[in-house]
């Protein structure tokens, strides 16, 4: 059975489509995984590609394959300002105790 | 023996249900145990020191393995969950404890390993809602105690929401709230359905457009806080075009491959994953390898459900029809589509006031 398989390879486009290249072959990015918009940002660029079998499924990102348990790669440091805006906001609304 | 049977395995995690036992009487609960549970005190329960023999042994024949994941039932309800913890950590696995996060306190906290990451769940910001899901009332007040007394003891925490027609209008409110308990990364579940939910499903599951603005709410709290969301139960894209969300991280069943997080329950017998009832074997007579390799579990993850082989959309591949576990439970093949599948697309948007009775009482 086929498995994911992270790449990185170089968003091209060429006559209005959008391709990744890794090494010497080029696959069309499906239209359902990116906007053109996003994608005119990322041309030129080398990004994390994921293949499943020979079909693209994930651009950009490494995929989170799970359900139920946290990846470890998941965690990100909230901005603190943001935090205590939060923590202020919920606590002048009765929800946190100070 | 073949070549391929004396490579090691690859997984990264597991998980162990410590126990059954939960104090809770959550609506969407899928557990197949959830009208029958083992008492925490069932003499099949394996010991502190049976967990770390069975984790040793799952790492001899996967050396990958980094994260063990201690669920149940409520996993605090075992008052040596902290050193089962401490005993993992010792080994130098990352432990993570899905836990309801009603039963944190400071002497509890104390005796974890200080990198112990916590995954609690808050339903809603709107206590009152939160405690009808978890079908107990004064749940969310402890959840709430109980998580900032983690977070002033700087454990890592994770926030897990169960989205589901009751609660699926309110979901940026709640990432705030679990942002402001100190959370850093939430996981996005939608409901799962099982045998014993399944009758539920009109009253559980929501509409393609409640779903559609639940997601739109978690893309904005990941624009606007910077916490990754992770989309963690499978959403088929046939449901939601998931192309609109740049800010979410959509999972996909493993099936067996490297990500598989196979699941061993209280008396030690492995499922494939949280959500199944099937068991592939005994870790207390069998090795890992043995029951992972051998060729019933291997068939357990092939199917495709009827309805999905002819979809042409590129994320065929890796939906693969959703949940596969959900459609093996609810109806006995996972060659049955996921049933959130088919219940999303055809609920209609929902009113907010939906009364849901169990048909036990909690004890």
């Amino acid at each position: 059975m086929a498995k994911p398989v992270v790449k990185e390879g170089k968003v091209v486009s060429a006559r209005g489509k959008f391709y990744v290249v890794v090494g010497r072959s080029r696959t069309e990015i499906p239209a359902a995984l990116a906007e053109p918009a996003g994608l005119k940002k990322l041309a030129g660029t080398e990004v994390p590609v994921t293949f499943f079998g020979k079909s693209i499924v994930a651009l950009g990102r490494r995929p989170f394959i799970l359900c139920y348990v946290p990846a470890p790669d998941i965690f990100k440091l909230i901005q603190p300002d943001l935090q205590k805006f939060l923590q202020k906001k919920y606590t002048e609304a009765g929800i946190l105790q100070g | 023996m073949s070549s391929r049977s004396k490579q090691p395995l690859a997984f990264h995690n597991v998980v162990v249900e410590v126990t059954q036992a939960c104090h809770h009487r959550c609506l969407h609960c899928y557990n197949f145990w959830r009208e029958e549970r083992a008492p925490i005190r069932d003499p099949a329960t394996l010991s502190r020191a049976e967990i770390l023999e069975i984790i040793r042994k799952v790492r001899r024949d996967t050396p990958s393995l980094e994260q063990v994941a201690l669920s149940g039932g409520e996993p605090l309800l075992r008052p040596d969950l902290p050193e089962i913890a401490s005993d993992l950590a010792r080994e130098g696995l990352n432990v993570v404890v899905i836990t309801s996060g009603t039963l944190l306190n400071d002497e509890r906290l104390q005796r974890f390993p200080p990198n112990t990451v916590f995954e609690f769940t808050l339903f809603s910001i709107d206590a009152k809602l939160h405690d009808q899901i978890a079908g107990r009332p004064g749940t969310f007040a402890k959840v709430i105690r109980g998580i900032q007394c983690a977070g002033r003891h700087n454990f890592q925490l994770a926030m897990a929401c169960v989205i589901n027609r009751l609660n699926a209008h309110d979901v940026l409110q709640t990432i705030e709230l679990g942002i402001a308990l100190k959370a850093q990364a939430v996981l996005f579940n939608r409901i799962n359905l099982s045998r014993s939910t399944l009758p539920l499903a009109d009253q559980l599951v929501p509409s393609a457009k409640q779903l559609t603005e639940a997601l739109d709410a978690a893309e904005e709290a990941a624009r606007l806080y910077g916490i990754s969301v992770a989309v963690s139960v499978p959403i088929p894209p046939c449901i939601i075009d998931i192309s609109r969300y740049q800010h979410l991280h959509f999972g996909w069943c493993p099936r067996g491959g490297d990500g598989a997080y196979y699941t061993i329950g209280y008396d030690g017998l492995v499922r494939p994953c949280n959500h199944s009832s099937v068991v592939l074997g005994d870790l207390r007579k069998e090795s890992f390898a043995q029951i992972v390799r051998r060729e019933s579990t291997q068939k357990f993850w092939q199917p495709i459900p009827l309805e999905c082989r002819t979809c042409q959309h590129p994320l065929r591949d890796s939906c693969g029809g959703g949940c596969l576990a959900a459609g093996h439970e609810c109806y006995g093949s996972g060659e049955q589509m996921d049933p959130f599948i088919a219940h999303c697309l055809s609920a209609t948007p929902a009113k907010q006031s939906i009364s849901i009775s169990r048909s036990k009482s909690p004890s």
